[in-house]
């Protein structure tokens, strides 16, 4: 079920189902429904592939300040009915929660252009064709390959009691590969996120997984320490990702963010501009409430402009509300990639990190290892293979050193992001890995 | 579409295999919906081309309470239900999978993953083999006493508030959380060869955390409890002093934000079980499964230093034994048969410190040469293609009934660490870091203080082999991680360590909050 009308009827049957088992009721529904296609490779052959229908219908209901919310995939009449009984139940059972907001009414929301009826029709023949010219490069130079290929087409649906009423349709896919040398002291890896078939560059991501695990073989090892760092945007990534997932207005106020009294304060780079928008980021145009996303400057220039408010801190604190976003550019820099490694004398390229987690939240510090492609750079230069780090690095810090951004930008991880390749200082490595 | 009586669908499933030997089977579905799905999936597949075919009817609910300082946050309740077809056409696996369980949609999944099957058996090269598994016919579930989905949530809430109450009432809490996940799965797996089998699992999974902040220079720190996830009922929450512990949590929040910022450097390492299973789990427990040691989850996980041509080799001291058991009593990922339905065991992974078996899967074990299973196949949901997964990976205690005290006691000086905190490791589970709850300063046998920002670094052979005292048999705990991650499209996997406290030597230590740089 992705059509549009039936998906709306859906949740505004299930609205009206709520309104005659409890009168007094406000209530949302949310659906998700996608096909999924997707298919594995590893030891250059498919391992697994499979298509499902993925369908989450999520109702929430408010009793006043009693509220509940409940999730099935099921859409027959009796299925429905359970739902619907078991939401009010448990909202009848529940005590007051004090954050319940209420449902969202109309809003107005263009539609984003995310679905790609050519991405939609890749059949499991394309697909195993896209993967066959992935694979082309690695098989000629005697390389063993795994990855991963999944591509959706579905629809995001909200309707609430108090009229409010959206869709989104969409098409996404990911697509990875790594490839191995066969003495396994190689590897590189590459990757995608896009919303086109046009930019699911098979040969593209297949080529570069090569030339990076037969460049990587064989590294040397180098003295754990602080080095300069050119981060290849997958790697920036993941420090952007623990940045934005700290733009949270509520836990700045309570004193546990590094955030705290620090909006207006230059924190990064003059060189750093972290915005979402969905004209230019790939991403739902509303959040899971309803709530409309207008373009939004987390850091313009180096400088915290603003942090994320949810519709309760909002109400609590006398704000407005940002919506919750998951889409996030950083806005290019100038450097091509070579002028991003000239000047450095003596550093590191980095192609991908690996199992990043949180050590310390006061200073936004992780931990993470280098993966798949780890490079000297000398004289601008990059000269050798070296083995691998664990990282212990605070991303604040790491984004305040930043004295360059490419001027060509990725999606990776995500088709929402979009993010350039960046050159920072002092990066801790912290000790060595021997894994390759 | 007529009914069929159990008898009758064994009947129409030996079409594809030699006839079972019928169990007694106590209690097993006797929808006909469900054997009539089964039925025609399993028909469907053969005249597709199958050799070989499985389906799960599954189904999981998970119901969440969540607690922030004085009120609920939040009341969840999530339910998915479907069907998964798994097949094999000249060697090669296709699956498909929906939520609707009927007998049409089932053909037409058997259709799906059969033309999926066939368009990878073009560009595969070694060819899918499952190893022989008897046919079994059985009905496994959790043992309890309190059905937890019985519990009222409002109960479950009250709880949770007067966990939090008892945490705010310490001087210098400034927030709390609490948080209860009830979960339920629920299968019904039958394949080509004869084999029906239904299985339910509750799992119960409480958490609570205390957050002190300095009034003065803005740090702020957590501790979480200790506790643990568990496969059982009500009855685990009331065993486990869920309320009772709040008061210490608290205040050992409290004592963290004031203790001194550790000096990094090598020290012996006291691990209380609390923390020690997740070490376990990341150092030993992936590291062994065999998917990861071939390349099969190069992409995303990545491979394993721990390759079979290291297997009759020193992987840890000979005080050390570390084995998988999916029959461990509570242990989250124990159950009777795994998704290929292969029969649940228990075995050696490190004998005496030397590696000598792997997991595995039916399509896995002639990899290595061996004749059968050791039961790891696993599926998080209807959705999701069954591969490797870990089953419950313990440390076997030491021969000496010794306790924890004991082990501070011998040890002139180290770090005591409680509770788990940041983990990571790199890609082959080589190079890990882990911090903790809670760190003590040990000096000539005693704890002298607690200290702060305390996280050790090692390589896990090298960290292994440091092993040089265990708790004994009274020491053993079991910690448990209720979303282990693995595979693309990514799947959660459920899984719990036994452990006793150990004793590692000359362990890197470093100060997680980088104020004073090291290691």
């Amino acid at each position: 079920m992705t059509r549009e009308p039936e998906v709306l009827a859906l949740c505004k049957s299930v609205l009206a189902q709520v309104k005659r088992a409890e009168p007094k009721a406000e209530a949302g529904v949310s659906v998700w429904a996608m096909h999924r296609a997707h298919t594995r490779f590893a030891r250059n052959e498919i391992t697994t592939a499979g298509e499902n229908e993925i369908f989450t219908l999520s109702l929430s209901v408010q009793l006043g300040l009693r509220s509940a919310s409940a999730t099935s995939n099921q859409t027959d009449p009796a299925s429905l009915r359970g739902l619907v009984e078991r939401t009010l139940a448990i909202a009848r059972l529940s005590p007051e929660l004090p954050e319940t907001m209420p449902v969202q009414g109309p809003v107005k929301v263009a539609k984003s252009a995310l679905r790609d009826d050519a991405l939609a029709r890749l059949d499991a023949r394309g697909r195993a064709q896209g993967i066959v010219q992935a694979l082309a490069p690695s098989l000629e130079q005697g390389l063993q390959t795994a990855g991963f290929l999944a591509v959706y087409d579905g629809l995001t649906a909200l309707a609430t009691s108090a009229g409010l009423s959206l869709t989104q349709p969409f098409t996404d896919a990911s697509f990875s590969v790594t490839a191995r040398t066969k003495d396994g002291t190689g590897s590189g890896w590459s990757g995608l996120n896009t919303r086109q078939r046009a930019s699911l560059d098979f040969a593209g991501v297949g080529k570069v997984a090569a030339q990076k695990a037969v460049a990587s073989a064989r590294p040397r090892a180098l003295e754990p320490g602080r080095y300069t760092v050119v981060l290849e945007p997958t790697a920036a990534g993941e420090l952007f990702e623990y940045l934005s997932g700290s733009l949270d207005r509520r836990s700045a106020d309570e004193g546990r963010s590094p955030f705290s009294g620090k909006v207006g304060q230059k924190l990064l780079s003059e060189l750093i501009t972290l915005r979402s928008d969905p004209k230019t980021c790939a991403m739902v145009p509303f959040d899971g409430e309803g709530t409309p996303l207008s373009p939004r400057t987390w850091v313009k220039a180096g400088v915290l402009e603003e942090l994320g408010v949810s519709r309760y801190w909002a109400k609590e604190k006398k704000l407005q509300p940002t919506g919750a976003y998951d889409g996030f550019e950083v806005l290019p820099g100038t450097s091509s990639r070579a002028q991003l490694l000239s000047g450095i004398k003596r550093g590191v390229l980095v192609t991908r990190f690996w199992y990043s987690n949180l050590v310390d939240a006061k200073s936004l510090s992780i931990t993470a290892l280098t993966r798949d492609g780890t490079f000297l750079i000398e004289d601008g230069q990059v000269t050798t293979p070296i083995k691998n780090f664990r990282i212990n690095q605070s991303v604040l810090d790491a984004l305040a050193k930043v004295d360059a951004l490419s001027s060509d930008r990725e999606s990776t991880g995500s088709s929402a992001w979009k993010l350039p390749a960046v050159r920072t200082h002092e990066f801790l490595f912290a000790s060595q890995s021997e894994a390759v | 579409m007529k009914s069929l009586s159990r008898r009758s669908l064994l009947q129409a499933t030996a079409a594809l295999a030699l006839a079972p030997a019928l169990a007694h089977a106590r209690g097993l579905v006797t929808d006909s919906t469900y054997l009539n799905v089964i039925s025609a999936v399993l028909a469907a597949a053969k005249k597709a081309g199958a050799s070989y075919a499985d389906l799960r009817i599954h189904r999981r609910r998970e119901e969440g309470v969540w607690v922030r300082d004085d009120h609920v946050e939040g009341l969840h309740d999530a339910e998915r239900f479907g069907v998964g077809v798994r097949v094999l056409v000249d060697g090669a696996w296709g699956f498909a999978s929906s939520p609707l369980v009927a007998v049409k949609e089932g053909q037409r999944l058997a259709l799906v993953a059969c033309e999926l099957a066939k368009a990878n058996a073009a560009v595969v090269t070694r060819k899918i083999a499952l190893a022989p598994n008897p046919v079994h016919v059985d009905v496994w579930q959790t043992a309890l006493f309190k059905d937890p989905f019985k519990i009222p949530v409002a109960d479950k809430a009250e709880l949770l508030l007067a966990v939090c109450s008892k945490l705010r009432a310490v001087k210098g809490i400034n927030f709390c959380e609490a948080s209860l996940s009830t979960r339920l799965e629920w299968k019904l797996f039958a394949n080509s060869e004869g084999a029906l089998i239904e299985q339910s699992q509750t799992r119960l999974g409480p958490d609570y955390s205390a957050t002190a902040i300095h009034p003065t220079t803005g740090e702020f720190v957590s501790r979480g409890w200790d506790g643990q996830p568990a496969q059982a009922g009500w009855e685990h929450l009331e065993n486990s002093h869920f309320l009772e512990d709040a008061t210490q949590v608290a205040e050992d929040a409290v004592q963290k934000l004031n203790s001194p910022s550790v000096q990094p450097g090598k020290k012996d390492l006291i691990l209380d079980a609390s923390n020690l299973w997740l070490t376990i789990h990341e150092s030993v427990g992936h590291p062994t499964e065999l998917d990861r040691a071939l390349g099969y989850e190069a992409n995303m996980a990545g491979t394993s230093f721990a390759t079979p041509d290291t297997l009759g080799t020193q992987y840890a001291s000979p005080l050390v034994t570390l084995f998988a058991d999916k029959t461990m009593p509570g242990g989250l990922a124990t159950c009777g048969y795994d998704d290929d339905g292969v029969r649940t065991q228990r075995w050696n992974l490190v004998e005496k410190g030397k590696f000598v078996a792997y997991q595995t899967t039916r399509d896995q074990a002639g990899w290595l040469g061996e004749q059968a299973s050791r039961g790891c196949s696993y599926a998080m949901d209807h959705d999701s293609v069954p591969f490797q997964r870990m089953p419950n990976v313990s440390l076997a205690p030491g021969e000496k009934d010794l306790s924890v005290q004991e082990l501070i006691k011998a040890t002139d000086d180290g770090i005591y660490v409680v509770g788990t905190g940041s983990w990571s490791i790199d890609h082959q589970r080589y190079n890990f870091q882990f911090t903790g709850q809670m760190f003590y300063e040990v000096k000539k046998g005693k704890l002298t203080r607690s200290l702060k920002d305390v996280g050790y670094q090692s390589n896990t052979p090298a960290f292994w082999k440091s092993c040089d005292l265990l708790g004994g048999p009274s020491s053993v705990r079991m910690g448990s991680a209720f979303d282990d991650g693995k595979g693309e499209p990514m799947q959660s996997n459920a899984v719990s360590h036994a452990c006793p406290p150990a004793r590692f030597r000359g362990v890197s230590i470093i100060n997680s909050a980088a104020k004073k740089e090291g290691a």
